[in-house]
């Protein structure tokens, strides 16, 4: 077999991961032994934001490597969507003072997609939306005659800046959101089927909030 | 709705992982999840010997499984043997990224996957999931199980209309069916239209399955070629592949698909010897070798190990083994000994068997030119087959093959003889059974029969006339027979009739070997002899 460093990286990447459940769920256990002891509440928020920051960068790690590797195909399968962003609500590990997060879709919706990409949007959707601060964030589901449906990730944070709004195209610059959005749109073109292919569209509700549109053909 | 500790509550359930802390955390999360009867196992040879033990609702497994077998295989002999019902549920956890992951047979599929890591939370969610739709498609499986496809087909029509969220889950066990009940253009029907909706695999190779089996072997190869483009782990498509060629009698490209096959898969016993036998049949032994080999391996501790991978397995070794001293040759008979010595051992009950393992010693003695030793193995041999009941013309066939080369090309002739009046050849035995004659040495019987003609001649002389006709009668049965042997049987015979009674078969006898040596020159030295027996045989005739 060809010395793939793809794979070798994945692999260890992989560990990693695995490692840092771990460490997050003791880190969980630790906030819930301690939540009535104030003086521990400053630097466990630290430990937590600041872990919980490493998690992602090692999912977009994972993301960057699995989109770009030269043999990529998604594993476009039969999945019960509830499933799959119930594992990414587990992975984020919210504290007590992340957001609520309601699934506003029928739990026995079932599609075909490649779950780890749709699992990559999902994770940065709900990122972008706690970093920015948002209380309520509402997942909902609208299904086309045609098989395909749209996942539509909002909140009632802030919303998009307009210069982000007015980029049609999603591109890597530097980090923070930007590399996430363009992960997300990655994930989805990886999707088609026939003539469509999926799709990212980020836009402002008029109420306020943002609203992320994922579709998947 | 169900809720998942009531559907794990006495349910008996197998959790497979090969690393102690996954297993026991797999088992804890279980208890806490509301099951209460719960085995681990370590290995595929573990977890196969807890199913034949006893009757799991659940199986779950981890698809990797180090250095054995994997969970693939796991659940393909669990569904083979019907040892894992229809209604219970397999599930199989995999890697993130499961990029090594194959997809098994259509009619062995997991029940669904869960992918590793997972929290307890994770495994609730998906398990409560898994649980709740096998719980749906329960009647259709009831019906399965029950082996009455009918049913599960009208099983399946219902629920379409019922669990409309379940109709691709549905439609996959329907197709199925469809093809188990020979149904083949309904199926062909099904899949065209699933495949409108969406390009799923499963339905490319259903739709490629029944094209096969309404002969459209072109398009069904073309549909494949396509598949295993889009999906390069989907190695059934090569199965497939490998049967049209076969059917097209292109033995080669069958032989290459399977080899594509097994470089993606390679710890599937049944393609395995599938690839042995047909590079075989091609003298492709090398392949053919190493896919026996692989089975050979792959099969010991399975449902699926039989006496065929050990025979084939030496069988193909053969190619190798020489009197020459070099490597290969030892290696070549070192393992082929072994290989029969195990299948002598596992199989010492069955007579077929160690017989058939007897021969293949006898040849790689021969191979490796130790002929008193070959020799006194096909004697073995022979004595083996003496105590089965209804040999078989392939055993006989062996049989003779293996007199042939130690030389007891007699013996070989009796057998041909034998294998001759049989009426159940098929036309590959009746090939083999021309080839094989066409080995023997007309010198060497001439000289067996020569032998058999003294004994006779001196049971003649001292007047035991009915040992000497039984003996010259198997010495004219060859028919390499000389003249004087003939001659000799004539004169026995017609000196019993005269001496003893007329026996009109007897006399029938002389007349036909009479006609075998037909008309005799005058110039040869046995002319009058032979008239005399023919007046004198003229004489009985006429007392007849």
């Amino acid at each position: 077999m060809p010395f793939d460093v793809n794979t070798l990286l994945s692999s260890e990447l992989h560990s990693i991961k695995n490692r840092m459940q771990a460490l997050l769920s003791a880190q969980s256990d630790l906030a819930d032994m301690l939540k009535d002891q104030p003086e521990y509440q400053a630097p466990l928020k630290s430990i937590h934001r600041n872990s919980q920051q490493l998690n992602q960068q090692l999912v977009e790690l994972l993301s960057i490597l699995k989109i770009q590797h030269t043999a990529f195909t998604p594993n476009i399968d039969e999945n019960w969507l509830c499933d799959t962003v119930a594992s990414v609500i587990q992975e984020l590990a919210l504290g007590p003072d992340g957001p609520t997060i309601n699934l506003d879709f029928d739990h026995e919706f079932n599609g075909y997609y490649d779950e780890q990409l749709i699992s990559i949007a999902v994770h940065n959707a709900l990122i972008n939306a706690i970093n920015a601060g948002a209380n309520n964030v509402s997942i909902a589901v609208e299904e086309e005659d045609n098989g395909s449906f749209m996942l539509l990730i909002s909140d009632d944070g802030p919303g998009f800046p307009d210069a982000m709004l007015d980029n049609r195209t999603f591109n890597p610059q530097g980090t923070g959101s930007g590399l996430g959005l363009y992960l997300m749109s990655q994930a989805l073109e990886a999707h088609h089927k026939d003539d469509l292919k999926g799709s990212l569209t980020i836009r402002n509700r008029r109420e306020g909030g943002a609203v992320v549109e994922l579709l998947v053909p | 709705m169900l809720e998942l500790d009531a559907m794990l509550s006495g349910k008996r359930i197998l959790a497979i992982d090969d690393l102690v802390e996954s297993r026991s955390a797999m088992k804890k999360m279980l208890m806490i999840l509301g099951a209460s009867n719960v085995d681990v196992a370590m290995d595929g040879d573990e977890a196969t010997q807890f199913i034949m033990d006893h009757d799991y609702d659940l199986v779950i497994s981890d698809y990797n499984l180090g250095k054995g077998r994997d969970g693939q295989q796991i659940l393909e002999e669990a569904r083979f043997t019907c040892r894992l019902k229809a209604t219970s549920t397999f599930v199989m956890l995999t890697g993130e990224n499961a990029m090594d992951m194959v997809m098994g047979a259509i009619e062995y599929e997991p029940d669904d996957y869960i992918t590793k890591p997972f929290t307890i939370d994770v495994m609730r969610q998906r398990l409560t999931r898994i649980l709740r739709v096998k719980e749906d498609l329960r009647p259709i499986n009831v019906a399965i199980d029950a082996q009455n496809k009918e049913q599960a087909l009208q099983c399946c029509n219902q629920l379409l209309t019922e669990k409309p969220r379940l109709k691709n889950r549905i439609e996959r066990i329907k197709g199925r069916t469809l093809l188990a009940l020979k149904k083949n253009e309904e199926a062909l029907a099904l899949y065209e239209s699933i495949l409108k909706e969406r390009e799923i695999n499963w339905a490319l190779l259903g739709k490629a399955t029944a094209l096969f089996y309404l002969k459209k072997l072109d398009a069904s190869n073309e549909l494949l070629e396509y598949t295993v483009r889009q999906y390069p782990k989907y190695v059934q498509c090569y199965d497939l592949q490998s049967k049209i060629y076969l059917e097209q009698k292109n033995t080669q490209d069958a032989q290459s698909s399977l080899e594509r096959a097994v470089s993606v898969s390679p710890k599937q016993v049944l393609r395995q010897m599938e690839l042995g036998r047909i590079a075989f049949a091609n003298k492709d032994f090398k392949v053919a070798e190493n896919a026996f080999r692989q089975s050979m391996k792959l099969a010991r501790h399975s449902c699926y190990r039989s006496v065929k991978n050990y025979l084939h397995f030496a069988e193909s070794l053969q190619y190798k083994i020489s009197p020459k001293s070099t490597r290969d040759s030892r290696d070549g008979s070192n393992d082929a000994f072994k290989a029969i010595d195990e299948a002598k051992g596992i199989y010492k009950e069955n007579p077929d068997y160690v017989f058939e393992a007897t021969l293949i010693e006898s040849t790689t003695y021969t191979n490796l030119g130790k002929e008193t030793d070959a020799k006194l193995t096909a004697e073995k041999a022979e004595k083996l087959m003496a105590k089965i009941t209804h040999p078989t013309a392939a055993h006989q066939l062996a049989m003779a093959n293996v007199f042939i080369a130690t030389k007891s090309h007699a013996k070989a002739q009796d057998l041909l003889a034998q294998l001759n009046a049989r009426t159940d050849l098929s036309r590959s035995e009746e090939r083999e059974l021309n080839r094989t004659r066409n080995e023997i040495s007309e010198k060497v019987v001439r000289e067996y029969t020569t032998e058999i003609n003294d004994k006779a001649i001196a049971f003649f002389e001292r007047g035991q006339l009915s040992e000497a006709i039984k003996l010259f009668d198997q010495a004219t049965s060859y028919k390499e027979a000389g003249l004087a042997v003939l001659l000799n049987a004539i004169q026995a015979k017609i000196t019993y009739m005269e001496q003893r009674n007329v026996d009109r078969e007897m006399a029938k006898h002389v007349n036909s070997l009479l006609d075998r040596i037909g008309e005799m020159p005058e110039t040869d030295e046995r002319y009058n002899r032979w008239t005399q027996l023919k007046q004198a045989q003229q004489r009985i005739m006429r007392a007849l």
